[in-house]
Protein backbone atom coordinates (compact mmCIF):
# COMPACT_ATOMS: atom_id res chain seq x y z
CA UNK A 1 0.00 0.00 0.00
CA UNK A 2 1.21 3.73 -0.59
CA UNK A 3 1.18 5.79 2.01
CA UNK A 4 -1.67 7.78 0.35
CA UNK A 5 -3.87 4.55 0.18
CA UNK A 6 -3.17 3.77 4.50
CA UNK A 7 -3.76 7.96 5.11
CA UNK A 8 -7.09 7.04 3.70
CA UNK A 9 -7.72 3.99 5.51
CA UNK A 10 -7.08 5.59 8.41
CA UNK A 11 -8.86 8.43 7.58
CA UNK A 12 -12.09 6.09 7.20
CA UNK A 13 -11.14 4.67 10.36
CA UNK A 14 -11.23 7.75 12.60
CA UNK A 15 -14.43 8.73 10.24
CA UNK A 16 -16.29 5.37 11.43
CA UNK A 17 -15.15 5.48 14.78
CA UNK A 18 -16.27 9.07 15.43
CA UNK A 19 -19.69 8.21 13.80
CA UNK A 20 -20.21 5.16 15.77
CA UNK A 21 -20.78 3.43 13.04
CA UNK A 22 -19.38 0.08 13.94
CA UNK A 23 -19.82 -1.78 10.83
CA UNK A 24 -18.26 0.58 8.42
CA UNK A 25 -15.51 0.55 11.25
CA UNK A 26 -15.33 -3.05 10.92
CA UNK A 27 -14.73 -2.31 7.35
CA UNK A 28 -11.69 -1.64 7.37
CA UNK A 29 -10.26 -5.05 8.79
CA UNK A 30 -9.45 -7.76 6.94
CA UNK A 31 -12.07 -10.16 7.25
CA UNK A 32 -9.51 -12.43 9.52
CA UNK A 33 -8.03 -9.68 11.43
CA UNK A 34 -7.08 -10.21 14.76
CA UNK A 35 -7.58 -7.25 17.70
CA UNK A 36 -5.78 -6.72 21.03
CA UNK A 37 -7.36 -5.17 23.37
CA UNK A 38 -7.79 -4.07 26.94
CA UNK A 39 -11.30 -3.72 26.65
CA UNK A 40 -12.25 -7.19 24.45
CA UNK A 41 -9.34 -9.07 25.19
CA UNK A 42 -7.88 -10.70 21.73
CA UNK A 43 -10.58 -11.09 19.22
CA UNK A 44 -10.62 -11.80 15.42
CA UNK A 45 -13.03 -11.34 12.45
CA UNK A 46 -15.01 -8.20 11.42
CA UNK A 47 -18.20 -9.49 13.55
CA UNK A 48 -16.24 -9.71 17.11
CA UNK A 49 -13.97 -6.37 15.86
CA UNK A 50 -17.53 -4.47 15.51
CA UNK A 51 -19.13 -5.88 18.93
CA UNK A 52 -16.28 -4.73 21.01
CA UNK A 53 -16.39 -1.40 19.02
CA UNK A 54 -20.46 -1.40 20.00
CA UNK A 55 -19.71 -2.34 23.90
CA UNK A 56 -16.98 0.77 23.68
CA UNK A 57 -19.38 3.27 22.02
CA UNK A 58 -22.57 2.42 23.74
CA UNK A 59 -20.95 2.72 27.09
CA UNK A 60 -18.93 6.14 26.14
CA UNK A 61 -22.11 7.34 24.15
CA UNK A 62 -20.34 10.86 23.25
CA UNK A 63 -17.15 9.52 22.49
CA UNK A 64 -14.76 11.30 20.50
CA UNK A 65 -11.68 10.66 18.93
CA UNK A 66 -8.54 13.14 17.63
CA UNK A 67 -5.43 11.98 15.80
CA UNK A 68 -2.26 13.25 17.33
CA UNK A 69 -0.41 11.52 14.98
CA UNK A 70 0.36 8.74 12.01
CA UNK A 71 3.53 6.94 12.03
CA UNK A 72 3.89 4.78 8.53
CA UNK A 73 6.56 2.23 7.97
CA UNK A 74 5.65 -0.07 5.27
CA UNK A 75 3.07 -2.08 6.31
CA UNK A 76 3.72 -0.75 10.21
CA UNK A 77 1.53 1.81 11.18
CA UNK A 78 1.39 3.47 15.15
CA UNK A 79 -1.84 5.37 15.09
CA UNK A 80 -1.76 8.10 18.28
CA UNK A 81 -5.61 9.30 19.35
CA UNK A 82 -6.93 11.08 22.01
CA UNK A 83 -10.21 9.67 22.99
CA UNK A 84 -12.48 12.07 25.21
CA UNK A 85 -15.74 10.52 26.36
CA UNK A 86 -18.80 10.27 29.30
CA UNK A 87 -19.63 7.13 30.66
CA UNK A 88 -23.34 6.99 29.57
CA UNK A 89 -24.18 3.57 29.20
CA UNK A 90 -22.40 1.39 31.59
CA UNK A 91 -19.14 -0.81 31.25
CA UNK A 92 -18.35 -4.11 32.01
CA UNK A 93 -21.50 -4.77 33.23
CA UNK A 94 -21.40 -1.59 35.56
CA UNK A 95 -24.35 1.33 35.53
CA UNK A 96 -23.67 4.41 33.87
CA UNK A 97 -21.51 7.14 36.45
CA UNK A 98 -21.72 9.92 34.24
CA UNK A 99 -18.04 10.64 34.20
CA UNK A 100 -16.25 11.31 31.94
CA UNK A 101 -12.59 10.10 30.93
CA UNK A 102 -10.03 11.56 28.51
CA UNK A 103 -6.70 9.77 27.83
CA UNK A 104 -4.07 9.05 24.56
CA UNK A 105 -4.32 5.91 22.98
CA UNK A 106 -2.06 3.93 20.95
CA UNK A 107 -2.84 1.59 17.94
CA UNK A 108 0.06 -0.56 16.61
CA UNK A 109 -1.15 -2.37 13.24
CA UNK A 110 -0.41 -3.99 10.46
CA UNK A 111 -1.69 -3.17 7.05
CA UNK A 112 -1.79 -5.60 3.48
CA UNK A 113 -4.15 -5.25 0.77
CA UNK A 114 -6.42 -2.16 1.80
CA UNK A 115 -6.96 -3.22 5.24
CA UNK A 116 -5.75 -3.76 8.85
CA UNK A 117 -4.77 -7.42 9.76
CA UNK A 118 -3.73 -7.37 12.70
CA UNK A 119 -4.27 -3.91 15.56
CA UNK A 120 -2.99 -3.91 19.37
CA UNK A 121 -4.37 -1.24 21.54
CA UNK A 122 -2.17 0.44 24.19
CA UNK A 123 -3.52 3.07 26.70
CA UNK A 124 -3.83 3.64 30.29
CA UNK A 125 -7.06 1.32 30.47
CA UNK A 126 -7.04 1.18 34.26
CA UNK A 127 -6.85 4.74 34.52
CA UNK A 128 -9.47 5.19 32.13
CA UNK A 129 -11.69 2.82 34.40
CA UNK A 130 -10.79 4.79 37.49
CA UNK A 131 -11.78 8.30 35.64
CA UNK A 132 -15.35 6.48 34.70
CA UNK A 133 -15.74 4.56 37.89
CA UNK A 134 -15.87 1.35 37.24
CA UNK A 135 -12.75 1.15 39.21
CA UNK A 136 -12.15 2.89 42.62
CA UNK A 137 -8.03 3.17 43.44
CA UNK A 138 -6.98 4.75 46.24
CA UNK A 139 -3.25 4.81 47.42
CA UNK A 140 -1.68 1.20 49.12
CA UNK B 1 19.62 10.24 10.18
CA UNK B 2 19.57 6.69 7.86
CA UNK B 3 17.35 3.98 9.11
CA UNK B 4 20.28 2.12 10.02
CA UNK B 5 21.31 4.88 12.23
CA UNK B 6 18.32 4.97 13.36
CA UNK B 7 18.11 1.49 14.40
CA UNK B 8 21.61 1.39 15.54
CA UNK B 9 20.74 3.92 18.30
CA UNK B 10 17.77 2.68 19.68
CA UNK B 11 19.78 -0.64 20.19
CA UNK B 12 22.29 1.32 21.79
CA UNK B 13 19.93 2.57 23.91
CA UNK B 14 18.26 -0.21 25.21
CA UNK B 15 21.56 -1.47 26.37
CA UNK B 16 22.33 1.58 28.52
CA UNK B 17 19.16 1.28 29.50
CA UNK B 18 19.34 -2.15 31.07
CA UNK B 19 23.10 -1.37 31.94
CA UNK B 20 21.51 1.65 33.90
CA UNK B 21 23.49 3.94 31.79
CA UNK B 22 21.62 7.36 32.97
CA UNK B 23 24.57 9.55 31.28
CA UNK B 24 24.04 7.58 28.23
CA UNK B 25 21.11 8.09 27.60
CA UNK B 26 20.72 11.55 28.60
CA UNK B 27 23.67 12.37 26.15
CA UNK B 28 20.95 11.59 23.12
CA UNK B 29 19.01 14.50 24.27
CA UNK B 30 18.76 17.60 22.45
CA UNK B 31 18.74 20.80 24.89
CA UNK B 32 15.74 21.92 24.67
CA UNK B 33 13.90 18.47 24.23
CA UNK B 34 11.06 17.88 26.08
CA UNK B 35 10.04 14.75 27.87
CA UNK B 36 6.66 13.48 28.66
CA UNK B 37 6.50 10.41 30.73
CA UNK B 38 3.71 9.03 33.13
CA UNK B 39 5.97 7.55 35.78
CA UNK B 40 8.43 11.04 36.10
CA UNK B 41 6.44 13.49 33.91
CA UNK B 42 6.81 16.31 31.76
CA UNK B 43 10.65 17.55 31.91
CA UNK B 44 13.04 19.11 29.70
CA UNK B 45 16.89 18.41 28.81
CA UNK B 46 19.79 16.19 29.10
CA UNK B 47 20.08 16.89 32.64
CA UNK B 48 16.66 16.07 33.54
CA UNK B 49 16.57 13.45 31.89
CA UNK B 50 19.62 11.82 33.52
CA UNK B 51 17.78 12.62 36.94
CA UNK B 52 14.94 11.08 36.26
CA UNK B 53 16.61 7.72 34.28
CA UNK B 54 18.29 7.69 38.17
CA UNK B 55 15.13 7.80 39.70
CA UNK B 56 13.38 5.31 37.40
CA UNK B 57 16.52 3.18 38.21
CA UNK B 58 16.37 3.91 42.11
CA UNK B 59 12.70 2.43 41.62
CA UNK B 60 13.44 -0.46 39.98
CA UNK B 61 17.01 -1.70 40.46
CA UNK B 62 15.65 -4.41 37.53
CA UNK B 63 13.94 -2.53 35.36
CA UNK B 64 14.14 -4.21 31.62
CA UNK B 65 13.15 -2.39 28.37
CA UNK B 66 12.56 -5.00 25.02
CA UNK B 67 11.59 -3.19 21.90
CA UNK B 68 9.15 -5.37 19.90
CA UNK B 69 9.34 -3.31 16.72
CA UNK B 70 10.39 -0.22 16.03
CA UNK B 71 8.37 2.01 13.03
CA UNK B 72 10.61 4.48 11.54
CA UNK B 73 8.54 7.33 9.22
CA UNK B 74 11.44 9.70 8.46
CA UNK B 75 12.83 11.70 12.12
CA UNK B 76 9.29 10.35 13.15
CA UNK B 77 9.61 7.46 15.49
CA UNK B 78 7.56 4.80 17.58
CA UNK B 79 8.92 2.01 19.78
CA UNK B 80 6.88 -0.77 20.65
CA UNK B 81 8.19 -2.10 23.30
CA UNK B 82 7.38 -4.18 27.01
CA UNK B 83 8.94 -2.95 30.52
CA UNK B 84 9.13 -4.45 33.36
CA UNK B 85 10.46 -4.26 36.85
CA UNK B 86 10.55 -4.64 40.91
CA UNK B 87 9.27 -2.20 43.04
CA UNK B 88 12.98 -2.60 44.88
CA UNK B 89 13.70 0.96 45.65
CA UNK B 90 10.07 2.63 46.91
CA UNK B 91 7.92 5.24 44.73
CA UNK B 92 5.94 8.23 45.13
CA UNK B 93 7.01 8.39 48.76
CA UNK B 94 6.33 4.38 49.63
CA UNK B 95 8.63 1.96 50.75
CA UNK B 96 9.95 -0.69 48.57
CA UNK B 97 7.40 -3.93 49.09
CA UNK B 98 9.41 -6.36 45.72
CA UNK B 99 6.21 -6.49 43.77
CA UNK B 100 6.67 -6.87 40.14
CA UNK B 101 5.05 -5.15 37.20
CA UNK B 102 5.25 -5.75 33.57
CA UNK B 103 3.52 -3.41 30.77
CA UNK B 104 2.97 -3.06 26.83
CA UNK B 105 4.26 0.49 26.21
CA UNK B 106 4.82 2.72 23.04
CA UNK B 107 7.22 5.44 22.95
CA UNK B 108 7.25 8.47 20.45
CA UNK B 109 9.86 10.13 19.32
CA UNK B 110 10.85 13.34 17.25
CA UNK B 111 14.95 13.38 15.96
CA UNK B 112 16.84 16.05 14.89
CA UNK B 113 20.23 16.51 14.27
CA UNK B 114 21.07 13.00 15.85
CA UNK B 115 18.97 13.96 19.29
CA UNK B 116 15.71 13.53 20.39
CA UNK B 117 13.85 16.49 20.70
CA UNK B 118 10.52 15.16 21.98
CA UNK B 119 9.72 11.82 23.60
CA UNK B 120 6.78 11.08 24.82
CA UNK B 121 5.70 7.31 26.89
CA UNK B 122 2.30 5.71 26.43
CA UNK B 123 1.27 2.65 28.63
CA UNK B 124 -1.10 1.43 31.27
CA UNK B 125 0.75 3.71 34.13
CA UNK B 126 -2.59 3.49 36.60
CA UNK B 127 -2.19 -0.39 36.17
CA UNK B 128 2.05 -0.68 36.34
CA UNK B 129 1.05 1.30 40.22
CA UNK B 130 -1.92 -1.10 40.86
CA UNK B 131 0.77 -4.27 40.12
CA UNK B 132 3.47 -3.01 41.88
CA UNK B 133 1.15 -2.01 44.90
CA UNK B 134 1.38 1.60 44.75
CA UNK B 135 -2.31 1.96 44.39
CA UNK B 136 -4.46 -0.60 45.46
CA UNK B 137 -7.76 -0.47 42.82
CA UNK B 138 -11.06 -2.36 43.60
CA UNK B 139 -14.44 -2.30 41.33
CA UNK B 140 -16.70 0.40 42.30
Amino acid sequence: MTRDQIVDLFDRRMKAINDHDVEAFADVFAENAVVESPLGGTHQGRAAIAAVAGAFVGALSDATFTQDDLIVDGGHVVHVITMSGTDTGGLMGMAPSGRPAQLPMVIVCEVADGLITHERRIYDFTGMLVQIGVLKAKPA
Amino acid sequence: MTRDEITAMFARREQAFNDRDSVSLAADYAHDAVIDSPTVGVHQGPDAAREAYEAIFRAFADNMRRTEALVIDGDHIAQVLTIEGTNLGGLMGLPPNGKHFRVPAVFLYDLRDDRIVRERRIYDFTGMLVQIGVLKARPA
